[in-house]
């Protein structure tokens, strides 16, 4: 596992919109071990293997390429700002933490998650998001360049012990890793379908890019990587990887999920929350679409947990997963060709 | 200048969300009087064009044509008409107000929404607002049948009476619907403006069923395929006794810069601004994630589109009377029209999200 990389990339600035750090991480890697890059309107970037076969269908492996964030709502005269969260976070996720605003111009300024209340007399408690603001250590509106609108992230360091990593935006950064080490497994490898395989815009704060990009990308079949909460029945750290047998966004492909965990050992996992296969599996004329991934601590928070060994588990088995698949398996997967 | 006489009738004529034929119709009369060539998408948006054979990215502003209203849901023996809502609407806002019927053949009858009597009325109903179930439609007949008489039936579109006023020699004006008429109004001052001008193809989308869910949006910008999209809404103004946010009439276009279903991408403000700048047009931004706009369906579909909206700060809207101000309108207008005159390949290049 690529540390160095998974850390700046942990460390970049990828609210939902302004995504265009990761993909530039992202690229050098996608370059130098597909055929081809592809992109969609909004940003989100795939890398392409091209197939020699006539006929080869498209199979597409996607992740979600944006972090969890909040936005700047007023610049309050006194200096701080009063802000939104674009994603469901909870305020108590949000209380005392650092924070990354990123300005009109590219600078970026810290500042940290407050309640207005006198801590040592009153407590420390916040019941609902207009309880908070961000102080950035101004008390003059004047001498701030922050306007409303500006994107705020988390501002956490990145560490790792017990071989466990520490830091904000694991979900969806271990995802967008895992997707480059696994183009670079396949590099001198020749596949008789077509691989799609990248991370999505704007995907975490509504799955708008898992439209766009699947409507791009035309795939007739798809995994979509995600993060599963650690703690649930057979989701834990260092649990190896997950496999999503039912939420309330999507059903999953019998064929292909039964594919999958006959050759992988992956856990099937119930859960309710949807992710980016909701969208895959019936965006343009649909596809059999199943969702893997691993176990995430603390995931929506400032200090999200994921184990070394797993992001290594799903690297190998998606790897060798793709190497195990063929043309024919991925029309089987399917209801026939679709006639116009 | 503005065009106040062009915004009343806009802003008079009813049309809800499915049925906005007699809108459509003046759009296209507009249209047809600056020679620009239109269609109408599937559901029935209106989609004019201007320069589309020139060169540079497809332009295409949008703004929807419906307002919210009601559809008659049924008709009781005494007369009294049940309505369906279209769109949201708060209960609080709608017991003795006017509104209009308009039955199939497009005539008009009057009615007026019931209330409780208020004398004797107990401390418990007093203070709590009615469900909008409860609400009827008074008439004024005697009996179901002289509204049968009428070509009064179920499924007649209800709007609210308008009643275009401009408020005491200020630039505020008061009506109902310009949520998003005043859109509508804008899009046709901006082709004026651009009348004898050459500039990148622009596509003017007068969508259809925006307030039940962006719908006309998806179908409108599938047909145009638009690079660039700026859709023209209304905002919440917070700047009276009881709402309070940044938002206020008077202090320009409003830079609206996320929705329940959108965020307005970095690189584009980032432009508007600086038009904003070159050109001194007064604006102010909103972060509101509650509401939604046509940009909620337009920047998602197919392969994407690089969208905003712009918007217009709105008193009291989704009611019967609604206050916006000129001077923001007349910045919007100017905006646009600079925007359309100044984008190009290279502009579109440099506010691209790849």
């Amino acid at each position: 596992m690529n540390l160095d990389r998974l850390t700046t990339l942990c460390n970049c600035f990828g609210v939902s919109s302004n995504e265009q750090d990761v993909a530039e991480i992202m690229k050098p890697a996608f370059a130098e071990n597909a055929d081809q890059i592809v992109r969609d309107n909004l940003g989100s970037i795939f890398a392409y293997k091209k197939s020699k076969h006539e006929n080869a269908k498209i199979f597409m492996i996607a992740c979600p390429m944006d972090e969890c964030g909040m936005m700047v709502s007023k610049v309050n005269d006194d200096g701080t700002l009063t802000f939104i969260t674009l994603e469901d976070i909870a305020v108590s996720s949000l209380l005392h933490q650092r924070v990354t605003i990123l300005c009109r111009d590219h600078s970026m300024i810290t500042g940290v998650i407050t309640n207005r209340k006198n801590v040592l007399e009153g407590g420390s408690e916040a019941k609902s998001i207009h309880d908070l603001v961000i102080d950035c250590g101004y008390t003059d509106k004047a001498d701030l360049k922050v306007l409303p609108g500006d994107l705020v992230s988390y501002a956490s360091n990145f560490f790792v012990e017990n071989n466990i990593v520490y830091a904000k935006a694991l979900n969806p950064r271990v995802l967008n890793e895992v997707c480059m080490e696994v183009v670079e497994n396949l590099k001198e490898h020749e596949l008789d379908f077509n691989l799609a395989i990248g991370a999505m815009s704007q995907s975490t704060i509504g799955f708008r890019g898992t439209k766009t990009a699947t409507y791009t990308i035309q795939p007739d079949a798809a995994l979509a990587l995600c993060v599963f909460d650690n703690g649930k029945p057979n989701a834990k750290l260092n649990g190896g990887v997950v496999v999503g047998m039912y939420d309330k966004g999507m059903i999953p492909s019998k064929r292909l999920i039964n594919d999958f965990k006959g050759f992988t050992s992956a856990n099937g996992y119930f859960g309710m929350i949807g992710n980016d296969s909701s969208f895959i599996h019936k965006t343009v004329k649909g596809c059999p679409t199943v969702a893997v991934g691993i176990a995430c601590g603390n995931t929506g928070s400032a200090n999200e947990m994921v184990a070394i060994n797993d992001i290594d588990a799903l690297v190998h088995t998606l790897t060798d997963y793709i190497l195990h698949l063929n043309n024919e398996m991925i029309t089987d997967f399917g209801f026939g060709e679709h006639h116009v | 200048m503005s065009n106040l006489e062009l915004l009343d009738k806009i802003s008079s004529v009813a049309g809800i969300s499915g049925y906005e034929d007699e809108v459509s119709n003046i759009v296209k009369s507009e249209y047809q009087k600056l020679n620009l060539k239109y269609y109408q998408d599937g559901i029935g948006s209106v989609v004019g064009e201007k320069c589309a054979d020139e060169n540079g990215p497809k332009v295409m502003i949008a703004a929807h044509m419906d307002e919210v209203g009601f559809m008659i849901k049924s008709i009781d023996d005494q007369g009294f008409i049940r309505l369906q809502p279209i769109g949201s609407w708060w209960s609080h806002m709608l017991p003795g107000q006017w509104f209009k019927v308009v039955n199939r053949n497009g005539e008009q009858f009057y009615g007026l929404m019931g209330s409780r009597a208020t004398h004797g009325l107990p401390q418990d109903l007093r203070s709590k607002t009615m469900d909008i179930s409860e609400l009827y439609l008074d008439m004024g007949v005697e009996n179901k049948q002289q509204l049968v008489d009428l070509g009064i039936e179920e499924g007649n579109m209800v709007v609210p009476m308008p009643h275009f006023q401009i408020m005491n020699h200020t630039d505020r004006v008061v009506n109902k619907a310009f949520d998003d008429r005043v859109g509508t109004y804008i899009m046709i001052e901006v082709a004026k403006a651009l009348e004898n001008k050459k500039h990148t193809p622009l596509y003017l989308a007068n969508t259809v069923q925006e307030e039940p869910g962006l719908r006309g949006a998806r179908t409108a910008t599938d047909c145009v395929r638009p690079d660039i999209c700026f859709a023209i809404d209304t905002t919440l103004a917070g700047d009276t006794p009881l709402d309070s946010n940044i938002c206020r009439l008077g202090d320009g276009v409003v830079l609206s810069m996320i929705d329940s279903n959108s965020i307005a991408p970095r690189k584009l403000v980032a432009y508007v601004e600086d038009i904003c700048k070159k050109y001194d047009i007064q604006h102010q931004y909103a972060v509101f994630n509650k509401g939604g706009t046509d940009s909620g369906n337009i920047h998602k579909t197919n392969a994407g589109v690089i969208n905003m909206t712009l918007s217009i700060p709105i008193r009291y809207m989704h009611t019967n009377s609604s206050m916006i101000s000129m001077k923001d309108v007349e910045n919007c207008i100017i905006l646009l029209t600079k925007l359309v005159e100044e984008i190009n390949s290279e502009i579109f290049d440099q506010v691209s999200m790849k």
